[in-house]
């Protein structure tokens, strides 16, 4: 039997393997062997580093919760401890359901080996973050409470850590089994609405963190509340924690040993549900029918399919309409919101080039132009969703988006990102997987100057003319590439 | 119809095909033949434009561009496919970039490799001699006159094989053309009208199998003249002079 140490060794090289797929994934570009040593040591570096922000997130909210020790505060805490944990890493664990641990079988490793090796793996998903709220929380309650109150906020914090790995766990293998599975029709759009969901929750982290000011300045407008319904308070998550450790009563001791239980239960539903991992996901046969369509149609339903089955596409799909409901509620300027969506139209679009097998377009009829052009009308099509949505904001909430810059921005939109897509694939950009962060940087601010500077010049002087001869340049310009060869 | 003339292709400072030259005519199934690293892919590559390459490849007379690329089926080494469409969502966006009419001929060849059962699972899911067929129908459906086919039998089962090989002749009888690299002697023995032997990058030799045996100046089967021609005869019996000591 190996030693503890040799069995997370060996985890080790799965959970790498994890989250190098979970890189690969989110960058569905080319990739050179000479860069893969240098990925690889970067994804190690990634993996850590996404792990301590994380914690250091939650070590922000500890601060909060220490400026103003109460019920509401502790109990905002554990509850965003539990939905942060939770969503934070539902993107890995759904990854983790991918691994295939029989593939130890073919070495001398025993079934109880493969276990224990399948949960090292499943630990090492969330070990920094897991350890970091045990100790910090503990500490910051130390400040405002006696001494047996760290220990008990060490029990509310592990409850909570359970409670979000027990949901992500389960959220984790539905989301495998959904989105492993390609379907079409109705199926095929609850597939897309569990990815959808899936990428939601990159989103949600974004927000709660640029909520988190606000949320804790707010929090104890629920006073009152709380006061009234205080017993009912005392008996649910997450307030009986928070009561138990700064105002134990009886019935809030009493619910959170019952929370205890439920962790204890929920510890053996993880060991169980980690310990048979199978694919779930079913193989449908059916009628051999196809839609020959025209060529532009048949690229772009080819990119829809591969959008709607990429976790990391839908979520960059997703991410212009939020991005600009961000920068709106946020309150920031129609032209600075407008820059910074179509900053994720750019990513977009070029993920989109990106995700193109080269080689297999390259032995078809199709020519680079006519790839550019598919690529900016997907890009224009979520730049449209987005505005929409930025629209729908300025009717009910009365305050919004300029209309005239939104209609002024469309033409510029278009045009840019063919540029910017010709300019990615001159500069080799696509192909180099490790070079890629820092191209699509330069592709960014590229995009946004040429997509910014029109709009900027018309509220200048002859602005009017100044803008529409800038534009009408880059117009000239995106349709000499999209003739190209 | 296929016409190629001092093409080279350098991998850096690594030359893997140095300067060769030949024509695929209508009705022939032409084979290239050599050991691993000889520069037989490399060479079928630069026709579809997927490496850099020098020389002049032209189709009917033409450099292959654009519109070139629909009278060619081509049926790479490795599996260029999507993963995540099933084979029908692929043959639907390569049906749909061919601007294909019907789906008749897709019908018959997914029949013929039996391919039904498979048709609406992930590509990612499907073994490698299922990806295989995926990769060769995506290449005939739409009945091109030049096959360019890189080790096309790799993974297929003997029917599939079979079928594969029955059609190729088919196909050069209706006056189609098709170049393909293999390893398996028997195989280009059978089935070619012509072979190259490339060698380190360079042809050693091209003809019909009787040429052949003619310029190797050895009496056996196509193996016996390709080792020789390739010079591996006597690596081969030192190799098996030592191992029997």
């Amino acid at each position: 039997m190996r030693s503890l140490s040799e069995l997370w060794k060996i985890s080790g090289i799965f959970y790498q393997n994890m989250a190098f797929q979970a890189f690969i994934d989110a960058r569905r570009s080319g990739r050179s062997a000479a860069t893969m040593e240098a990925l690889t040591n970067r994804i190690k570096t990634n993996t850590v580093l996404n792990k301590i922000f994380l914690s250091m997130l939650f070590i922000i909210m500890a601060m909060y919760t220490a400026m103003q020790p109460s019920v509401l505060t502790y109990a905002a805490y554990l509850l965003l401890l539990t939905f942060l944990f939770a969503l934070f890493f539902l993107q890995m664990v759904t990854y983790f359901f991918q691994i295939d641990f029989t593939s130890l079988r073919i070495y001398p490793v025993s079934r109880e080996e493969e276990q224990k090796i399948a949960l090292l793996t499943f630990i090492r998903i969330f070990d920094i973050p897991l350890a970091a709220n045990l100790l910090v929380f503990p500490v910051v309650v130390l400040f405002s409470a006696p001494w047996y109150s760290a220990f008990l906020a060490i029990i509310a914090v592990l409850v909570s850590e359970i409670l979000a790995i027990v949901l992500v766990t389960y959220l984790g293998k539905v989301f495998y089994t959904k989105l492993s599975t390609p379907a079409s029709g109705l199926k095929g759009a609850v597939r897309f609405l569990y990815q959808l969901i899936w990428g939601l929750a990159f989103f949600m982290i974004y927000a709660f963190m640029m909520w988190l000011r606000v949320i804790y300045a707010k929090i104890n407008h629920f006073a009152p509340l709380l006061q009234r319904y205080s017993l009912l308070f005392q008996c649910i998550y997450p307030t009986n924690m928070a009561y138990l450790i700064i105002n134990p009563t009886p019935v809030s001791v009493a619910s959170s040993l019952l929370m205890v239980l439920l962790t204890i239960l929920g510890i053996k539903w993880i060991l169980k549900n980690i310990s048979s991992i199978k694919i779930t996901g079913e193989m449908h046969t059916g009628q051999i029918s196809i839609k020959i369509s025209t060529p532009m149609r048949g690229m772009l339903r080819k990119d829809f399919r591969i959008i709607t089955r990429s976790p990391a596409l839908t979520m960059l799909l997703l991410f212009p309409p939020i991005q600009g409901l961000l920068m709106q509620s946020l309150g920031n300027s129609s032209y600075f919101a407008l820059v910074m969506l179509f900053t994720f139209i750019i990513i977009f679009s070029y993920s989109l080039l990106g995700s193109e097998a080269r080689s297999i377009t390259r032995t078809l009829p199709v020519t680079r132009g006519f790839i550019y052009l598919s690529k900016a009308i997907l890009g224009f099509i979520d730049y449209i969703i987005a505005l929409t949505v930025l629209t729908l904001y300025t009717i009910f909430f009365g305050t919004g988006i300029s209309q005239s810059l939104i209609l002024l921005s469309l033409p510029t939109t278009f045009a840019v990102i063919i540029i910017v897509l010709r300019v990615g694939d001159l500069l080799n950009i696509t192909k180099n997987i490790a070079m890629s962060s820092y191209g699509v940087a330069l592709l960014m601010i590229l995009g946004d100057v040429l997509f910014a500077v029109p709009l900027a010049l018309y509220s200048q002087q002859y602005g009017v003319f100044v803008c529409a001869a800038a534009m009408a340049a880059e117009i000239i310009i995106a349709l000499h590439i999209i003739k190209m060869q | 119809m296929l016409s190629i003339s001092n093409l080279t292709v350098k991998y850096g400072t690594v030359v893997a095909v140095d300067g060769i030259s030949f024509t695929v005519k209508k009705g022939e199934i032409f084979g290239i033949l050599g050991p691993n690293g000889a520069g037989k892919s490399s060479t079928l590559k630069s026709i579809m434009g997927l490496v850099e390459h020098s020389g002049n490849i032209t189709l009917n007379g033409k450099k292959i561009g654009v519109p070139e690329k629909n009278l060619i089926g081509y049926v790479p080494e490795e599996f260029m496919l999507i993963d995540v469409l099933t084979p029908m969502e692929y043959f639907e966006f390569v049906a749909s970039l061919r601007r294909m009419k019907n789906e008749e001929r897709l019908a018959r060849l997914i029949y013929a490799f039996e391919l039904e059962k498979h048709a609406t699972k992930p590509i990612s899911a499907l073994s490698m001699g299922t990806k295989q067929k995926v990769q060769i129908i995506a290449a005939l459906m739409h009945d091109p006159p030049l096959l360019i086919m890189d080790e096309p039998l790799n993974g297929l089962d003997a029917k599939s094989s079979r079928i594969l090989k029955e059609l190729l002749k088919v196909h050069t009888e209706k006056g189609g053309a098709v170049l393909f690299s293999t390893h398996i002697m028997e195989i280009a023995e059978k089935l070619c009208d012509k072979i190259a032997v490339i060698n380190k990058g360079k042809i050693v030799a091209e003809g019909t199998v009787e040429e052949l045996r003619t310029q190797a100046q050895v009496s056996g089967d196509l193996e016996d003249i390709f080792l020789k021609l390739t010079g591996e005869d006597e690596y081969i019996q030192g190799v098996v002079n030592a191992l029997s000591k």
